[in-house]
């Protein structure tokens, strides 16, 4: 609520056209957003027609009878399909499982015979690295470069249009909780003319949301 | 204000039927969209006639008899449209409101285009009832058995079964965000 007041506020000159421009982008979203889904819509419906249509056209007995020769023809080959696909399952799974304890053996028998624990024993690990000039390492990294790649892979322009989106929704937010402050405002002081006991029932029955008073 | 809070704010009142003023202004965006769309066909227009004959690219004359019936024709569709898809129009996404029934679910097409050409009509007038009603309806809400409510999130509610609390939330997150 305080970025409300601070827009309000005495102190603040904020034109109400440039928080209108600000909005535009979102309002601008909002409509794209609502296009999209007047687009799904259409193409919806537009299959919907089609699959009527289609299926108007193939319900005469002339059109019909073909189509179920085909369709038995074409089922037939479908189960011989699948029939010839699960033997190759079997088979390729069978040949699987026979040749699995062989590889097994074969790989154990490559690992004894590898003088791992030797050749182990024989590197001296302590040595290798007082032998490694750290230092001179880092010299030889061009860390100036490193940066400016680094800085080269981050995108401006994203950075700026997330925090201008944010920026707009912030305005957006505050524009509706004022606009939502100013009815219930607006409906006390109707209802203090007109000397309604009671307040006005506002909640939807049947708009089911969370938190509701 | 936080994320946070915007979203306790929109939670409070999600569901509400919203006020006077709210829906005055949001009617008047809408008009304003609605004179744009026109303008968007004028152009489109003009831009078809330059492409497929020899007249220069300028803006049709229009008499200002076509305007006054071309205008209610555009509002009528724009308004039918919004309705009946996404139960908004840009007014209204502005203010974040949405058109339903009573029942809370999205308006059917004859209803959101008789409740169009009602609004085209006596859109301001009818308004004026809110003032008074103690369910902020508007005379065309009572003749069509409808309401705008203040909904932040972007779900569109097409059946009368209430959404879940985690569509709830995160539809209102991912609008407050």
């Amino acid at each position: 609520m305080d970025d409300v007041r601070t827009l309000e506020g005495p102190g603040a000159a904020v034109s109400p056209l440039l928080r209108m421009v600000t909005m535009v982008p979102d309002a601008s979203l909002g409509v794209a957003r609502d296009l999209q889904r007047a687009a799904s819509g259409m193409f919806r419906f537009g299959a919907r027609v089609s699959v009527s249509v289609v299926n108007a056209a193939t319900r005469p007995a002339f059109v019909r009878q073909p189509l179920e020769r085909v369709e038995a023809r074409v089922d037939a080959l479908a189960v011989q399909g699948a029939a010839a696909r699960e033997v190759e399952v079997v088979r390729v799974g069978a040949i699987a499982k026979r040749a699995e304890p062989m590889i097994a053996e074969f790989l154990e028998a490559v690992v004894a015979l590898l003088p791992i624990d030797a050749l182990l024993a024989r590197i001296d690990v302590n040595g290798l690295l007082e032998r490694v000039d750290v230092n001179a390492l880092i010299e030889r990294i061009d860390v100036a470069t490193m940066v400016n790649e680094v800085l080269a892979g981050i995108e401006i322009g994203d950075l700026i249009h997330d925090s201008t989106t944010g920026i707009a929704s912030d305005v957006r937010d505050s524009v509706r909780i004022g606009a939502v402050s100013a009815d219930t405002r607006i409906a006390r002081i109707v209802d203090r003319i007109v000397r309604r006991g009671r307040e006005r029932d506002l909640v939807l029955p049947g708009y089911a949301f969370l938190g509701a008073p | 204000m936080s994320a946070a809070d915007r979203r306790a704010r929109a939670i409070s009142v999600r569901g509400h039927r919203a006020g006077f003023l709210t829906r005055l202004v949001s009617g008047g965006i809408d008009l304003v969209v609605t004179a744009l769309i026109l303008f968007g066909v004028l152009v489109a227009f003009a831009i078809g006639r330059y492409l497929v004959g020899s007249a220069p690219l300028t803006l049709p004359r229009v008499h200002g008899l076509f305007t006054a019936a071309a205008y209610p024709v555009v509002e009528v569709l724009y308004l039918a449209t919004a309705w009946a898809t996404t139960g908004r129009t840009v007014g209204d996404q502005l203010f974040g409101l949405r058109v339903v029934r009573r029942s809370g679910t999205r308006l059917g097409k004859i209803q959101s285009l008789l409740r169009a050409v009602f609004c085209a009509m006596f859109g301001f007038v009818s308004m004026l009832w809110i003032l008074v009603s103690s369910k902020n309806n508007a005379v065309h809400d009572i003749v069509f058995r409808t309401a705008v409510v203040y909904d932040w999130s972007d779900a569109v509610r097409t059946s009368g079964r209430p959404a879940t609390p985690e569509s709830d939330v995160s539809a209102v997150e991912a609008t407050s965000a």
